[in-house]
Order: structure tokens, then sequence, then C-alpha cells
């Protein structure tokens, strides 16, 4: 068993934050398994780090600038064909907000 | 026909003479991919017709004497994007998605006359220490089959070690080129980060990922990364140093180089055989007038936590692109758009990438973020600093590519943080921006040793003069595993 007490509760929640959602069988799976990497993590602990300043980056390239000019590809055709769902040139998605009546339908469940 | 007995300047005399043109070179080379690897598994997609007109082209252009790759079959790793294959990077998310574009290396290697025969199998999303996380099945490993090829380049790797292919190309953000090449006997370099152009290599950890070869010598593997290497305006992370020849001082040996040995790499951790190979490589270069001394890494054991820290948040960073709109795996179920988003990323992820985008997300998240990822920021420059001192008085360290050999399908699947220590020797070089090359040094109990050179920061030359000395002066490379089709 990992040390570390990382709850189901607090892997749903991570989980939701990167939309991402877990079955029941697979909630106790990940929960221990996050744990042991929990534990891993806690080694750096023993680390001092006082007065060390953090590395985000390690490309020797400083501030690369370029001219913020737009391209067009002309792939439009190719760039549709990797859409899960096409109708006229155009992507479609599911509806993005429900309508008032399932809407209010829910809220009074 | 196979390439075990082959080397790159070999094969482009014959292609020059005559003796072979270039689409009998590639349609022979296809030919036996699909006899090897009903056993190997190690691509993913073959470019057949693509890639015998292309080799027709190079054959009606006739073979450039300056460039040795010209009319050269070659393999692409699965995540480096080509225009019009497929690229999946192994994973369900994309297993239908078409680019549009080649990546830089891509478009390189082809202007060099490379052939690409096909993309290879890998880690999903690259995320994996042995090739098991693909949704098209794991690659083995050609030395065993029941052995796992390391990863996540394991399909490059397995390719390459069993003849099927001369060069791969791979890519390695915590050790993905160096511990598959270490696990089959072969070369795999990992560039300085910044050296090659990333454009339309698929992101995993930013900071970390670096494109390189894999390839069955020393010769072979820095005659490509003179064709791949160089400033490109796409990738803005890519250094404008001038790239250098770096085959020109390849043979010069290793007289008066100073080399340094790093304990922490020869700890109790590392496996007896693997310690005594990597001894008695210290051994070969002294004889061959190097100075090996003993050094100390003092932050070398906790690289591996702060790696799965940052990696994983730039990782879940990079991966929240993947939400089923615009390319993709779509979900068939969803009612609304936030339904959309999250059923697509739930049944189009497999579980290795889950985690580490949990464990990124959480690093990364109000509360954590000082406590995980700052501090694992932290400690990358204290490991960035011990590699600082020790150049300061040594032109090259030597050390083990990984603690133990090859380990056996399905041994690790189950426990991540045994899977993850599997990088220990190879994250620090990532952490630092280094370049390393894994090159072979031995072998136990039949499976393949590797042996890690790092270098100062775009010193690959000095690694390449380093490693062909060893392989001059060494049979490893001349063992080859059964699978290939060895007589």
């Amino acid at each position: 068993m990992p040390k570390n007490e990382i709850s189901e509760d607090q892997v749903k929640h991570v989980a939701s934050l990167a939309n991402l959602s877990l079955s029941k069988d697979q909630l106790p799976y990940f929960t221990k398994q996050l744990g042991s990497v929990m534990d891993l993590f806690e080694t750096l602990n023993s680390v001092n780090t006082d007065d060390v300043k953090p590395t985000y980056s390690i490309t020797d390239q400083v501030n690369a600038m370029r001219d913020d000019i737009p391209q067009n590809w002309n792939e439009k055709q190719a760039l549709l064909r990797n859409a899960p769902d096409v109708k006229d040139g155009l992507i479609r998605v599911p509806e993005i907000m429900q309508n008032r009546k399932n809407r209010d339908r829910e809220s009074e469940d | 026909m196979n390439y075990l007995n082959k080397n790159m300047t070999g094969v482009h005399k014959q292609l020059m003479n005559g003796d072979i043109t270039s689409e009998e070179l590639t349609k022979q080379t296809l030919d036996n991919i699909k006899k090897t690897d009903t056993k190997l598994n190690a691509f993913i997609d073959l470019n057949d017709s693509k890639a015998l007109d292309d080799s027709k082209a190079v054959d009606q252009k006739g073979i450039d004497a300056s460039s040795l790759l010209s009319g050269m079959p070659i393999a692409i790793k699965d995540n480096i994007l080509t225009k019009d294959l497929k690229t999946t990077a192994a994973s369900k998310m994309l297993s239908n998605f078409t680019p549009i574009f080649d990546a830089t290396v891509v478009k390189k290697l082809a202007a060099a006359g490379a052939i690409n025969v096909g993309k290879t199998n890998m880690d999903e999303f690259a995320m994996g220490s042995s090739t098991e996380h693909s949704v098209f099945g794991p690659t083995h490993n050609p030395w065993n089959l029941n052995k796992v090829p390391g990863g996540s380049s394991g399909g490059s790797a397995a390719a390459v070690a069993s003849g099927e292919i001369i060069a791969a190309l791979g890519s390695d953000t915590g050790g993905s080129i160096r511990q598959p090449a270490a696990f089959n006997g072969i070369v795999g370099m990992k560039p300085t980060y910044g050296r090659v152009s990333r454009w339309g290599l698929i992101a995993f950890g930013s900071s970390f990922d670096q494109i390189g070869s894999l390839t069955r010598n020393v010769y072979d593997n820095a005659s490509i990364l003179n064709v791949i290497a160089g400033h490109d305006k796409h990738d803005l992370t890519s250094s404008d140093k001038a790239v250098p020849d770096y085959t020109q001082n390849i043979k010069k040996g290793v007289k008066g180089l100073k080399i340094a040995l790093p304990e922490e790499y020869l700890s109790d951790g590392t496996d007896k055989n693997v310690k005594d190979a990597i001894l008695k490589a210290a051994e070969t270069y002294k004889k061959l007038g190097a100075t090996v001394e003993k050094v100390s890494l003092p932050h070398t054991k906790y690289g591996v936590a702060a790696y799965y820290i940052l990696a994983s948040s730039e990782a879940s960073s990079n991966l929240q692109r993947y939400d089923g709109i615009r390319y993709g795996y779509r979900s068939k179920d969803a009612n609304n758009l936030a339904e959309l988003y999250v059923k697509s990323r739930s049944e189009g992820f497999g579980d290795e990438v889950k985690r580490r985008i949990m464990l990124g997300t959480f690093s990364l998240s109000a509360g954590a973020f000082d406590a995980y990822f700052k501090k694992a920021a932290k400690v990358r420059t204290l490991i960035l600093d011990d590699f600082k001192k020790v150049f300061d008085h040594y032109d090259m360290i030597m050390a083990p590519t990984t603690s133990t050999p090859a380990f056996d399908l399905g041994s690790k699947t189950s426990d991540p943080v045994s899977m993850y220590m599997n990088d220990v020797l190879t994250i620090p070089v990532n952490m630092a921006g280094l370049p390393g090359m894994s090159i072979p040094a031995g072998f136990s109990d039949g499976m393949p040793i590797g042996m890690q050179l790092i270098g100062r920061p775009f010193d690959e030359g000095t690694m390449y003069q380093a490693g062909y000395a060893f392989e001059q002066n060494t049979d490893f490379h001349k063992h080859f595993p059964k699978i290939g089709g060895a007589k």
C-alpha cells in the first residue's frame, strides 16, 4: 500500500479538471497507482532547494521572435478529412447549450 | 534481405555502383519487414506504394554521390508527422489521423534522398519505457521475443536491431531513444536540446523532447545527424548554432580525452553485469589513451521524481488539444459538447497517458504548484549544476544507459513506479538538455548492455569520436539477434 493518502475523491477531482472520467472499476486502481507515484514525488522533500532558482526551459534561444503573418496552406479539404463529423464543409458538433425545455426539466429533477 | 551485416557507407556504394537500384532495395526491404514483423510488431504502418514511387524517382534522377542517404530506405517513429501517411502516436486518439504536412526532419531526410518505408511502433504518445503501451500491441525484442524492446522508441530499435531497416528516427523525452538502443544492442543518439527541430513531432514534454536516430553503428548515426540538425524557424527552441560535419573528426580517437565516470550510475541499483561491462569499457578507453576518473553527480537519484512531475505537467498541458472536435477520436454517445470532450478523451487515451495527465494536472493545480511543480523545477537546476561542475573538468561522461538489460514483457505494466525507475540513468540528461548516446558495450545472459556517453551541450562531435573509437576496438556491435534471419 502506498503511504501517501490520496483519496478517491481527490483522484476524481483531478480527473475532472483534465476532462477525464474514471469508471467505478478504474477509480480504486488509479488511486492506488497515483498514490505510489506521489510517494516517489515526496522524496524531493529531502532536497534542500532554498535559494535555488527553478529551471523551466533549457533552450539557448532567448526571445525568438518572428513576424506574425498568417499563411494560407489551402488545405481545407485535407484538414476536414481528419474531422470526425463534417457537413457542408463545416465541422459539426453536438449541441453546445441545452435547450430551455430540457434544462428546465433537469432542474426540476 | 536484411541489414544485419551492413552499414550505410557500404549500401551507398552498392547503390552508386549499380549493384542494386533503390527500387530493388526498397522492395526487398519491405518484403523482409513483412516477413520478420509477424514476430516483432515493430511497424505500425508501411508506406508500401509511396516508398516504391519515391525510390523509382531517386533511381531516375541518379543516386547522389554526395549524400549517403540517397535512395536509402529508413523508418520513422509514429509520433513524427508524415504528410498523407497516417501518424497515430500509437494511440486510439489518433488512429485515423493523416497529417497535412511533413515534420522538418522528414522533409530533410527526403531532401537527402532517403526513402521512408514506414512508421514504427511506440508507447502511446511516447509515454513509456517498454512499447507495451501501444494501442497496436507490444513490440518484441529481437534478441528474445519474451523481452521488451524498451521504449518509447521500441519499434524503431527492434526494427534496426533485427536488420529490418538500417536506421530509424526516434524521439527522446526521458530516455526513449537511448534505453531501447541499449536493450537492442544498437546505437541511439539523443542530441542536445535545440539541435534538431521538433516541428512536426507530436508534443509530449516540450522542455525535454528531442528527435534523434537509431542506427547499427556510430558513423551512420553521425551521418544522419548531419542531415537532420539545424535551426528551423518553425521551432522557436531550435538553436541557430552552426551544424558541424559530425563525421569529420570521428576517426581521431580518444587520446588525451578526459572522461568522467559518475559513481551514482554504478550504485547498488545497477546490475552487476552492467557495472562490469562499464568498468571494462573504462579500461578500454584508458588503453586507447583517455583518462577516466570517478566523479559524483549527487542529485542523480532525484531525477526520476522531478522528471515525472515536470514532464507530466507539460504533457497534461500539451494533451489538452485532444478534444474530439477537429481531428482525432470522437466518442459516439455524447449528448452535448462538454460530454463530448470528456468521453472522447476517456475512451481515446490509454491508461498510462491518463496517469500522466492526472499527475501533471495535479502538480500544476492550485495548492500543489509550489510544492510539486516549482520544487521539481528547482531540483532540475541542481541536476543541471551537477553536470556543469563535472564539465568544468572533463570532456565527456561515460555511464551505463540502463541499470539492467531488457526485462520480461508484462513484468512491469501494473507497477508504474518500477516502470518509471527504468529511466533513472537516462532522465538526468534530458533534465539538463545535454546530448546522450547509447552504444553497445556487452551482454548479460544473451541480452545486450548499453553504455551511455554524455557530452557538453552541442558537443555531439566528441561523443561520436569516442563512440567510434570504442566500437572499432570492441566487437559487441558484430553480434546479431537470431530473429532477424541471421545465418
